[in-house]
């Protein structure tokens, strides 16, 4: 019922959906185009575990609509590594330990990547304020903080 | 959580958007930057049968500044714009630093000054999901006769706690409400009806299209914010003070108190009258704390969160003495 369609880009990728406007973003991501490295969590805009970038600025998936980001370039964690090779954040996260079940982790990098579009030399407190949104119930989080200050030296 | 079934519209101009609104009669929702709106229709506090975007409106998200009119902010500027604003940071510091203090990054970037004004109030029994809600028999913001934070009381106390909604009520702000025929301008002061079912006087065909702060030039304006964490939360408890002592004029007004910012006008001219000193200082605290009485409706107690009232008074009027320090 009340189907409409909308296109807007992923990781590069120009998408056409068919979506309700009660569908998420979140939904549309995992659900219709399968690209389930954005994690759903709390589902109410606390945890974070839903961040993608919507025109590089950190958005939650959960609490957006698909039909509100019409024409816009939405980028996920799919969409991070080129030719097979990992982004430097992700190797950083690999390398520091920074992951530990896993499911906070696609969040914490988008979150990251955001920061790091803005301010390539961020330290430890423009680190800590970027992931401050992004839980890890595992509590690694001064081997992720470390993860991403080893980007930029 | 699956959302509840609704139409979704986002018109390009004022007047479309008003007379939308007009036509649903009240069912309908308006949907700034969702990161309050999403979650009530996710737990089923609000069900509207129309949800009118606003982010194809471009002039909903200008911010402007001159030294004869002041401050001039879109609704739709989002929290983050108005946080690292250059103009922001030099005249309105304090804006800045309520914007940067709202939940995390994330809903800095997708909120909305707009939407932070217009905040609904919140409740520890009303912002539950459906299924816990359903325990217990509707409350007064929820269209039943009952208040599970005070008991017997015949009406809702549900708290106003929007940080940047606070501030620009300190800063005297001014908004442009439009409405399908005309628009007029009024003061915070008269947005705020104090009511925990329905804080703003905002008629369902109407939508805030311009904030307005006078110019003014306080010699201190700072935000003081108590909660749990650092992210996310709402607050338990904030303060503004903006003080003019050249004029002896200081403004404090508290949030997260009580169903809107409050402010003690008659208790502030006690400041214009001498020096402040540490003395002054403590009798003006004691008296307004006296006159906070929080509901047990957020996190934190009532005592708590009206003995920090007191702490963060004196910390803010300290502060003020060595701005410097």
């Amino acid at each position: 019922m009340n189907k409409r369609p909308v296109t807007f880009h992923v990781n590069g990728d120009e998408v056409h959906v068919f979506v309700e406007p009660r569908e998420t973003l979140l939904k549309v991501l995992r659900e219709n185009l399968k690209l389930t490295g954005t994690k759903r969590g709390c589902d109410v805009g606390q945890c974070g575990a839903c961040t993608v970038l919507v025109d590089g600025e950190p958005t939650l998936s959960c609490l957006t609509l698909a039909v509100e980001v019409e024409n816009k370039h939405i980028l996920t964690i799919e969409g991070l590594s080129e030719k097979g090779k990992l982004h430097p954040l992700q190797q950083a996260f690999i390398d520091e330990g920074a992951i530990q079940c896993g499911f906070c982790t696609p969040g914490m990098i988008m979150s990251a990547k955001a920061l790091l579009n803005h301010n390539d030399h961020p330290v430890e407190e423009d680190v800590r304020r970027a992931l401050a949104g992004n839980l890890c119930r595992c509590t690694g989080y001064a081997k992720i903080i470390k993860a991403v200050l080893k980007i930029q030296r | 959580m699956i959302l509840p079934k609704f139409d979704y519209q986002a018109p390009e101009s004022v007047s479309a958007v008003c007379s939308l609104l007009a036509q649903a009669s009240g069912d309908a929702a308006i949907m700034a930057g969702g990161t309050d709106l999403v979650v009530q229709m996710k737990q089923k506090t609000q069900v509207p049968k129309l949800v009118v975007g606003l982010k194809k409106i471009n002039k909903l998200k200008s911010l402007s500044y001159s030294k004869a009119n002041g401050l001039k902010i879109g609704p739709m500027v989002t929290l983050e714009n108005l946080a690292t604003s250059a103009v922001v940071r030099d005249h309105f510091p304090v804006l800045a630093e309520a914007a940067s203090s709202v939940g995390a990054v994330q809903h800095q970037s997708m909120g909305t000054v707009g939407g932070n004004l217009c905040l609904d109030t919140r409740c520890w029994h009303y912002n539950q999901p459906a299924h816990w809600r359903h325990i217990l028999p509707s409350c007064h913001k929820l269209g039943g006769n009952t208040c599970h934070t005070v008991k017997g009381a015949r009406k809702c106390y549900a708290v106003y706690s929007a940080d940047v909604g606070t501030v620009l009520f300190a800063l005297d702000a001014r908004i442009i409400v439009s409405k399908s025929r005309g628009e007029k301008v009024i003061s915070l002061e008269e947005f705020f009806v104090g009511d925990g079912v329905k804080p703003t006087n905002l008629q369902m065909d109407e939508l805030v299209t311009a904030i307005i702060v006078p110019p003014q030039n306080p010699q201190f304006a700072r935000y003081y914010k108590l909660r749990p964490r650092r992210a996310i939360d709402f607050s338990q408890l904030g303060i503004v003070l903006v003080a003019f002592p050249e004029k002896k004029e200081y403004r404090v007004v508290f949030n997260a108190v009580a169903e809107k910012p409050l402010r003690f006008k008659n208790l502030e001219a006690m400041l214009s009258e001498g020096e402040i000193s540490e003395s002054l200082v403590a009798d003006f605290t004691s008296k307004v704390v006296s006159r906070i009485k929080p509901a047990g409706n957020v996190s934190g107690s009532p005592a708590y969160r009206r003995k920090m009232a007191g702490i963060l008074l004196r910390m803010a009027f300290a502060e003020m003495g060595n701005p410097h320090e």
